[in-house]
C-alpha cells in the first residue's frame, strides 16, 4: 500500500551535507547578481563560491554557485533561484551528475615558497596535476592550477610543506556535457 | 532634461488639515480627481503624439484597472503627481508613507487585486519599507512606485537620494530601476504581472524624475495579460501523479486533518475547500491567515492551531496520521518544536511555491499547484468518508479542555454584575459580530487582541479576516483598513487593535476622516504592550520592563480628527456602544478598557511541542521582586491609565 511505502515526515532531512554546485543563467542587468548574492546570504549562509561569467548569450551571464549543504537544502535553493525574475535555467549538479553530466572547472593561482634546492620537487608535484609555473624567482614559484575543486585542494595540500604565500581561487564554472533538458529550463515568470 | 518643477521644492509638502466639507464616502469613489487642472505640460502633450513618462505611468495604471492608489508626493515624484491631476485615478493622500504601503496591502487582501502605493525618493521610499516587508511576508500583490533622483544624479549622494532598490531587495518579489522612458510602460505592466502571478508579492518600481519628465512616442496599445495562476502546472504528468498519490493517502488515512492557510484565500478556493472537506470527511484546521477560508459554523471547521491555538487542535495534530496542508507554510507559530510536531503524520503539501516543499517539513506527497486547482482535482478522486470516530475523539479533547481548563478571558465571578466589571475580549468580539451580522471584514493589528480576534469572532464569510501574520507588524490595522474600505464598500469594516499598535499609525485617522471611510475602530486597551507583558509574566519573572504604555484620551483624539469617539469601561456598555458606533455615518472609534493583565490561553511556550500547552500563568516567583507593581490598581473611573 502506498501509505506504507512512502517515507514518514522528516525522513529525508537527515541527509548529510555535501559539496553542491548550482548553475543558472542570469540577465546581464543591474542588480541581478546583487539579488542572487542576497538570496545566498539569506538562504544558504554556507555558500563558498559565486562565479559570474560571460556565456553564449550577449544578454545573460552564466552563474555558478558552490556551497555545502544537504540535498534538500540544495533543492530549496534551486527553487528560490527559479523564483527570481531575471534568473532562468537553474540546475543542480548533483555529485553523480558532476561526474557524468557536467564538467566543473576552477582556476587557482598560487605563489608557493621554494628555493633553488627544492624547486624541482615542487614542479614535479605541479606536473602531476597539470599545473603550470607562470613565474619563477629566487624565493617562489607562481603556479596556475586548473581542475575541479578536489584537484586544486590536492595540489594545495601537497605543496603546503613548501609554504603558501598567496592564493586566489576563482570558484567553479560548470557546463553540461550535452544540452540541458527542457525540464531544467525554469520559466522566468509564472504567466507562461 | 531640466525640470520645470525642480526648483519649486525639495521638501515634501505637508497636507493641510482635513476639511470636513470635502469629506466623501469611501463607498462612492469618484473615479476622476475633481481638482483636475491641466498644466502646461499636460496640455502640450495632448497636441502631440509624444507622451511624458508621467503620463505613461498614469495610463498604464488605468490600463491595469487600478481603482485607487495611496501615496504622498515629494520632489522626485512631482512630475507623476502633475499628470495624476488629469488622470482617471483616485488618489488617497495618506499622512505617512507607511500608511500608504499598508493601505495598498489592505486593499489587495480585501479585493484580491493588486494594491498600489506611491512615494517620493529618500525618506518617502524608506518609509514604505515596513509595509513592503509586511506584504512580502504574507505574499500580498502590491506595486510600489517611488520617485528617484534624476539619472545624472544617481550615485552622487544627491538630495533625497537613497538606494531603495538595494534596501528593499530582500523584501520584494522583484524591483526595477526604470532607466529610460521607452521601457517605462513595459516595466509597469510587468510589475503588475509579477506581483499577482504565482505566489503573489510586492514589486517596487523606482522611477527617476527625469524619466518621468522625458517624452517618447506613445507606447503601443496595451493588451492585458491574463492573471494566470500557473494553469499549465496542473496539466503536467507530475501533477497527475501527485494527485493520485495524495488521493490514495487520503483514502487510507485514519486520523487525517486539513491545514488550510492563506493560499486558500488567495486562490479563492473557499468552495473547493468545503467540497473537498465534505467529501473526504476530514476536519479543517485554519491557520491565522487561513481564517475565514471555511465558515466556522461548519461542522468540519475546527479553528486555529499552534502557539495560541485551541488545545484540541494541537492534540489532534499530535495524533494525526495525515496532514493535508493547503496553501500554508508550516510557520513556527503553527508547528512549535518541529521534531515533535505531528510525529505520526505523513504530509500532503499543496502550495503554489515549489520552494515551500521541504523547507520546514519534508512532505510525503508534494503538490506544487494553486490551492483551488489542486482541491478541485482531488475531490472527485477520493472516497466518501465520515471519520466519525476521529472527529468524536477531537470533540472529546475539546470537552476535556473546556471542562478542566479555565476559559480564556474568563468572565468574572457571578457575584459581580456586568456593571461592576470590565468588558472581556470575547464579549467585545461577540458584540461586533452581533451588530454586523458577522458580515464585517475584521482587520486586526498584532498582539493579544489579534489572538482574541482570531479565536472569538467566528468568521462566517470568506476572506473576512485581515491581519499581519508573517511579519507581525504593529500599526498595520488602521491603514490597512483604509485599503479594505475602498475594496469592500459593501461590508462593515472593523479595526480591532491594541492600545500599543493603534498609536503606531494613528496619524491615518486624518486620512480616514478626510475620505469619510466608514471604518469602526475598536481599541482593546489594557495599558500594556499586552503580549510582551504576558511573556514577561510567564518567562521573565513578571519583570514588566517597558511594557506599560499610556495613550491619549481616544474620545478627545477622535474629536480632534473629527471622528466620533466612545469609551467603554463596563461590560454592560459593550453592545450599546458598538451599536452606536455602527449608527455613525462614517468612521468611529471605541476605546474598550479591559482588565489590565488579561492573558491569551492556551499558550505553547517557545521551543516546546504544541502538546505542552499551558493554561495558567506560571506561579508567581517567590524571590524576585517585580520591577513595577504586577497588579497596578485600576483607575477608579474614566479607565485611562496615564500615570
Amino acid at each position: 500500500m502506498l501509505s506504507e511505502t512512502l517515507p514518514l515526515v522528516g525522513a529525508e532531512r537527515g541527509a548529510a551535507p555535501a559539496r553542491q554546485t548550482i548553475v543558472a543563467l542570469a540577465q546581464r542587468r543591474a542588480g541581478v547578481i546583487e539579488r542572487i548574492a542576497s538570496l545566498l546570504r539569506r538562504r544558504a549562509p554556507t555558500f563558498t563560491t559565486l562565479t559570474v561569467a560571460q556565456c553564449e548569450s550577449p544578454t545573460q551571464s552564466r552563474v555558478t554557485i558552490g556551497f555545502e549543504g544537504a540535498p534538500m537544502v540544495a533543492q530549496q535553493l534551486v527553487e528560490h533561484l527559479r523564483k527570481l525574475v531575471d534568473v532562468s535555467a537553474v540546475t543542480l549538479l548533483t555529485p553523480a551528475a558532476g561526474q557524468e553530466g557536467a564538467v566543473v572547472r576552477e582556476l587557482a593561482l598560487a605563489r608557493i615558497t621554494c628555493s633553488p634546492q627544492n624547486r624541482r620537487e615542487l614542479i614535479d608535484i605541479a606536473h602531476l596535476f597539470g599545473a603550470r609555473a607562470l613565474a619563477v624567482d629566487e624565493e617562489a614559484i607562481t603556479l596556475e592550477i586548473c581542475g575541479d575543486a578536489a584537484t586544486i585542494d590536492s595540489v594545495l595540500l601537497l605543496t603546503r610543506p613548501f609554504g603558501l604565500q598567496s592564493l586566489t581561487r576563482t570558484g567553479g564554472v560548470a557546463l553540461w556535457r550535452a544540452p540541458a533538458d527542457d525540464e531544467d529550463e525554469a520559466p522566468s515568470t509564472d504567466d507562461e | 532634461m531640466v525640470s520645470a518643477t525642480s526648483t519649486v521644492t525639495h521638501e515634501r509638502d505637508r497636507a493641510s488639515a482635513p476639511d470636513a466639507s470635502r469629506r466623501r464616502s469611501a463607498a462612492t469613489i469618484s473615479p476622476a480627481n475633481p481638482a483636475a487642472n491641466p498644466t502646461e505640460a499636460t496640455t502640450a502633450e495632448r497636441t502631440s503624439q509624444r507622451q511624458t513618462g508621467a503620463r505613461i505611468i498614469c495610463d498604464a495604471l488605468e490600463q491595469e484597472g487600478v481603482e485607487v492608489l495611496f501615496g504622498y508626493p515629494g520632489g522626485t515624484i512631482m512630475p507623476f503627481y502633475d499628470a495624476l491631476a488629469t488622470a482617471n485615478l483616485r488618489h488617497v493622500l495618506v499622512r505617512h508613507e507607511q500608511g500608504a504601503a499598508h493601505a495598498a496591502d489592505g486593499y489587495a487582501r480585501a479585493s484580491g487585486k493588486v494594491g498600489v502605493c506611491v512615494a517620493t525618493s529618500g525618506p518617502g521610499a524608506t518609509n514604505l519599507v515596513t509595509g513592503l516587508a509586511t506584504a512580502f511576508a504574507d505574499s500580498i500583490p502590491v506595486v510600489a512606485i517611488t520617485g528617484q533622483v534624476a539619472r545624472h544624479l544617481i550615485g552622487t549622494d544627491a538630495f533625497q537620494e537613497t538606494d531603495i532598490i538595494g534596501i528593499t531587495q530582500p523584501i520584494t518579489k522583484h524591483s526595477v530601476l526604470v532607466r529610460s522612458v521607452e521601457e517605462l510602460a513595459d516595466c509597469i505592466h510587468q510589475a503588475f504581472a509579477i506581483a499577482r502571478s504565482g505566489r503573489p508579492g510586492p514589486v517596487l518600481l523606482d522611477i527617476p524624475k527625469d524619466v518621468q519628465q522625458a517624452t517618447t512616442d506613445a507606447p503601443p496599445p496595451f493588451t492585458p495579460r491574463q492573471p494566470a495562476r500557473r494553469p499549465s502546472a496542473t496539466a503536467t504528468d507530475a501533477f497527475a501523479t501527485a494527485i493520485g498519490e495524495a488521493a490514495t493517502l487520503i483514502d487510507t488515512a485514519q486520523r487525517p486533518l486539513i491545514l488550510a492557510g492563506h493560499g486558500v484565500l488567495q486562490a479563492k478556493a473557499g468552495e473547493a475547500l468545503v467540497a473537498f472537506a465534505e467529501r473526504s470527511g476530514v476536519p479543517v484546521v485554519t491557520t491565522l491567515l487561513g481564517l475565514s477560508a471555511i465558515p466556522e459554523s461548519h461542522p468540519l471547521a475546527l479553528g486555529m492551531p499552534g502557539m495560541h491555538g485551541l488545545a484540541e487542535i494541537n492534540h489532534a495534530i499530535h495524533h494525526a496520521d495525515l496532514l493535508i496542508a493547503v496553501g500554508m507554510r508550516f510557520d513556527d507559530r503553527v508547528t512549535g518544536d518541529i521534531p515533535r510536531f505531528a510525529p505520526d503524520a505523513r504530509i500532503i503539501h499543496i502550495d503554489i511555491d515549489p520552494s515551500e516543499m521541504g523547507k520546514v517539513l519534508a512532505p510525503t506527497v508534494p503538490v506544487v499547484a494553486d490551492a483551488r486547482a489542486a482541491l478541485e482535482a482531488l475531490t472527485p478522486r477520493i472516497a466518501h468518508r465520515d471519520h466519525s470516530d476521529w472527529r468524536t475523539r477531537i470533540a472529546e479533547w475539546s470537552a476535556e479542555t473546556t471542562k478542566s481548563q479555565p476559559t480564556v478571558a474568563a468572565p468574572s465571578p457571578a457575584t459581580e454584575t456586568d456593571a461592576d466589571r470590565s468588558p472581556t475580549p470575547p464579549e467585545i468580539l461577540a458584540a461586533i459580530r452581533q451588530a454586523t451580522g458577522g458580515r464585517a471584514v475584521l482587520i486586526t493589528d498584532v498582539g493579544q487582541h489579534q489572538m482574541w480576534a482570531a479565536r472569538f469572532y467566528g468568521y462566517e464569510h470568506f476572506n473576512s479576516h485581515i491581519t499581519s501574520g508573517g511579519l507581525g507588524t504593529m500599526g498595520f490595522a488602521l491603514p490597512a483598513a483604509m485599503g479594505a474600505a475602498f475594496a469592500r464598500p459593501d461590508a462593515p469594516i472593523w479595526v480591532v487593535a491594541g492600545d500599543g499598535g493603534i498609536q503606531m499609525n494613528i496619524q491615518e485617522l486624518a486620512t480616514i476622516a478626510e475620505v469619510g471611510a466608514p471604518i469602526k475602530i475598536a481599541i482593546v486597551n489594557n495599558g500594556y504592550l499586552g503580549m510582551v507583558r504576558q511573556w514577561q509574566e510567564f518567562f521573565y519573572q513578571r519583570n514588566y520592563s517597558e511594557t506599560r504604555i499610556t495613550g491619549p484620551d481616544y474620545v478627545k483624539l477622535g474629536e480632534a480628527y473629527g471622528v466620533p469617539g466612545f469609551q467603554v469601561t463596563r461590560a454592560d456598555q459593550v453592545a450599546d456602544v458598538v451599536a452606536a458606533a455602527m449608527a455613525v455615518d462614517g468612521p468611529a472609534i471605541i476605546d474598550f478598557v479591559i482588565e489590565r493583565e488579561e492573558n491569551v490561553f492556551p499558550m505553547v511556550p517557545p521551543g516546546k511541542p504544541n502538546v505542552d500547552m499551558i493554561h495558567h500563568a506560571p506561579s508567581a516567583p517567590t524571590t524576585a521582586t517585580p520591577a513595577t507593581p504586577a497588579a497596578a490598581p485600576r483607575p477608579a473611573s474614566g479607565g485611562r491609565h496615564a500615570e
